[in-house]
């Protein structure tokens, strides 16, 4: 699969040479060469060291690289797979013994920084965890050709259970336990000799993890082959069915017949040594699971070979069906200058227009909410939460009188309010009173007040001491007002010694 | 050729566990039959299909982790900016939609990092990231905008003045009366973008070098890869369309 990614950077012109390079060359030596360069990124580890801040200088990056890539090997397998946060606290106490052997006080802190840089180094986070590019030249057709192999090491990667767990690039888990190979196939390959590795040396519990992982990656051959069927049903121009195709289905064909004679091996090695367990215990237990993961791999291919002998009908489907429709654009855009800035400089209503698209485009589709009166019901039916007073010590609290009311407006503001209230002499309008206010210079809180104290008086039955109110609020017509900053009902108020005198004017 | 009732009712157990946004086949037994079942027999996923045409919502991906569905924009399915935030102003509701785009573009900062195979995990990126990255465009856009004249009165009210500006007037933080962080600056604004798209599956919290960070589940990273990225592809094309005629 590298060998696609390779890109031809030069070519240099052979006539100085006094025989072909191809002769001179071995294909067996480009191999050998990827492989070192495999190596490679996982040495310059070890000279990252020297140049890290005197703190860290005395912590073994390859050391903890070498423990964090076993951990992961032995943990693989479907729920054992380890996650980032465990994989920190796995190195800890390598680090605190790296700090012991250099004489320095272990800390924690200062350890987690270490294994974080060293995961982060692995990922490649300086680029984003894209791969690691290394240039080197081998010799084609009797010329020095240059090239760029992509090397991944440590990926992050969903697993099914919705976790995201650490996995081993498959050339890196072939460069420690086996030959370095490079196509999807030998992810099946790497897989297989842990297993074997661990059966080996009666690791039954790590070989029962393995074999799940087995499981594993004959799903994911089975995900990319349709993966790659469901890009020929997207657009049949982006899969090259001439070549690329065919050889894959003819590859992926020799591979599922292959791997089911390995299966078929480790599962005579399983059942063998299973014999030589007692009858019953739970190495025996383990190992009889280990041989149904198997079978259940065995059960995958063949499944897989089903999909193998559709693909062509599939093909010749979506060429049918293709022919004579356009071809999508295949770039990606670039989110940041194509997508978001673009957005940014547009007119604020032009994008606003569009916002539901934008929104529903960055969700998934969800269901919307739905009133049950049956689950409201049962919710209000439900008993009351009993309060576990035992669980937690409640510290008795001294209760205080105090008033907890926020006041907007301050008591200098109502008594100046109230004023203009209790020097009413005759009956009048609020709107008279409020512009008197207004004209004498007071403020708009003040004015404020003044309209809420004539609603607050408008019901007496509302007031706990009616005989003290200063006026009485009545409406005697329709009449509105509206002034600059209050608006309503013009009510008219009477003072409250000639209430009833003046009443009968309005 | 019409679909026996069971096959319909299979089909429609399949969506169910498709809108659960939590929902693995791994854990639910009945779901990875049924996702077994869709990638194994055709009939019944052109079944699954066809009633998922019929709802507005299209089938992106089934697999070991998962269906998942993506909404046409008509569909009901679909979350709009009213859904997003329930009450708020447009400004707002514009911020809003800024942030969930600057996400993916901070998820994403490289076309071909879109590219890349969704089963790789994408690195977690941080609240201040997303604000990074919003404040850096409108700091460009700004700098680009000093040569041209401020927009009249006129045109901020019929809203034709450049959107970047309603996010560099936004501040990024700022407390309220009672100490607590004020819901409507950016810093809060993408917290809980985060939040509502942890709901739907979409990111999970994890902790980087001391500091909580998001980082893209698969779901999320194939919507983006095989939908979302066209979609707003098409949306900002749409609109300069609109603006050069």
């Amino acid at each position: 699969m590298n060998e696609q990614d390779d890109t031809t950077s030069n070519t240099f012109d052979t006539e100085f040479f006094s025989e072909p390079a191809n002769v001179l060359w071995d294909a067996q030596l480009t191999q050998q060469l990827r492989v070192l360069l495999h190596a490679d990124r996982l040495l310059s580890l070890q000279s990252r060291d020297e140049h890290r801040s005197p703190e860290f200088q005395h912590y073994a990056s390859l050391s903890l690289a070498l423990k964090l890539f076993d951990l992961i090997i032995t943990h693989t397998g479907l729920g054992q797979d380890i996650e980032h946060r465990q994989a920190i606290e796995e190195l800890l106490p390598l680090l605190e013994a790296m700090d012991r052997g250099a004489g320095i006080e272990p800390e924690r802190t200062r350890a987690v920084r270490m294994a974080e840089r060293v995961l982060a180094t692995l990922y490649n986070e300086e680029e984003r965890r894209g791969p690691f590019k290394l240039d080197y030249t081998t010799f084609e057709q009797g010329e020095a050709v240059k090239r760029t192999l992509s090397v991944r090491l440590l990926e992050e990667r969903h697993h099914v259970d919705g976790r995201t767990v650490l996995r081993l690039s498959n050339e890196c888990a072939n460069l420690l336990l086996n030959a370095l190979t490079v196509n999807l196939e030998d992810a099946q390959v790497a897989a297989e000799a842990i297993i074997e590795w661990q059966l080996k040396r009666g690791r039954i519990q790590e070989a029962r993890g393995s074999a799940q992982w087995a499981l594993q990656h004959s799903m994911r051959l089975r995900e990319h082959m349709e993966h790659r069927l469901q890009d020929s049903r997207r657009d049949l121009h982006s899969v090259d069915w001439r070549e690329e195709m065919r050889h894959m289905l003819d590859d992926a064909l020799l591979h599922v017949r292959t791997r089911c004679t390995v299966e078929h091996s480790i599962v005579a090695t399983a059942r063998e040594q299973r014999e030589q367990l007692e009858p019953g215990s739970r190495q025996a237990y383990q190992l009889a699971e280990i041989i149904e993961l198997i079978e259940t791999c065995r059960q995958q291919h063949l499944m897989l070979e089903r999909r193998l002998m559709e693909a062509p009908r599939i093909f010749f489907e979506e060429q049918e069906r293709q022919i004579f429709t356009l071809r999508p654009l295949l770039l990606f855009p670039h989110p940041q200058n194509d997508l978001l800035a673009p957005l940014l400089s547009l007119p604020r209503a032009h994008v606003v227009q569009t916002l539901d698209t934008i929104v529903s485009a960055c969700f998934p589709a969800s269901a919307p909410g739905m009133f049950s009166l049956a689950r409201y019901l049962h919710y209000l039916l439900q008993p009351r939460r009993e309060a576990q007073v035992d669980s937690i010590p409640i510290q008795p609290r001294e209760l205080i009188d105090t008033n907890y009311d926020q006041t907007r407006f301050t008591v200098e503001m109502v008594e100046r309010a109230e004023h203009y209230l209790a020097a009413l002499e005759q009956p009048k309008r609020l709107s008279e009173v409020v512009l008197a206010a207004q004209d004498a210079g007071e403020s708009v809180a003040v004015l404020e007040v003044l309209v809420f104290l004539v609603m607050d008086y408008f019901d007496e039955q509302d007031s706990p001491e009616p005989e003290k109110l200063p006026v009485y609020v009545l409406k005697t017509d329709t009449q509105q007002f509206w002034l600059s900053n209050v608006a309503g009902d013009d009510v008219v108020l009477f003072p409250k010694q000639n209430r009833k005198e003046h009443q009968h004017a309005f | 050729m019409l679909s026996d009732t069971q096959t319909l009712i299979d089909a429609g157990r399949l969506i169910q566990w498709a809108l659960r946004p939590h929902a693995r086949p791994a854990t639910e037994e009945e779901y990875q039959h049924l996702v077994d079942r869709y990638r194994d027999q055709v009939p019944f996923r052109e079944c699954v299909q066809a009633i998922c045409r019929g709802l507005g919502v299209v089938v992106t991906a089934a697999g070991q982790r998962g269906v998942v569905l993506t909404p046409d924009d008509d569909s009901v399915f679909a979350m709009t900016a009213e859904d997003y935030r329930r009450s708020g102003s447009a400004e707002d509701r514009l911020i809003d939609g800024f942030i969930l785009v600057a996400i993916l573009a901070t998820f994403y900062p490289r076309a071909q990092d879109l590219e890349e195979d969704p089963l790789l995990a994408r690195p977690p990126v941080t609240v201040e990231e997303v604000e990074r990255t919003l404040r850096m465009l409108c700091e460009h856009l700004e700098e680009a905008a000093r040569t041209q004249p401020d927009p009249t009165v006129q045109e901020v009210t019929a809203g034709l003045d450049e959107a970047w500006r309603a996010y560099q007037n936004r501040v990024a933080t700022k407390t309220t009366s009672d100490g607590r962080a004020s819901a409507s600056t950016t810093l809060q604004m993408i917290r809980r973008a985060f939040g509502t798209l942890q709901q739907h599956g979409c990111v999970s919290i994890v902790s980087r070098n001391g500091n909580q960070a998001y980082q893209p589940t698969w779901k999320y990273q194939v919507m983006t890869q095989e939908e979302s990225v066209a979609r707003l592809a098409s949306v900002v094309r749409t609109l300069i369309a609109a603006r050069e005629v």
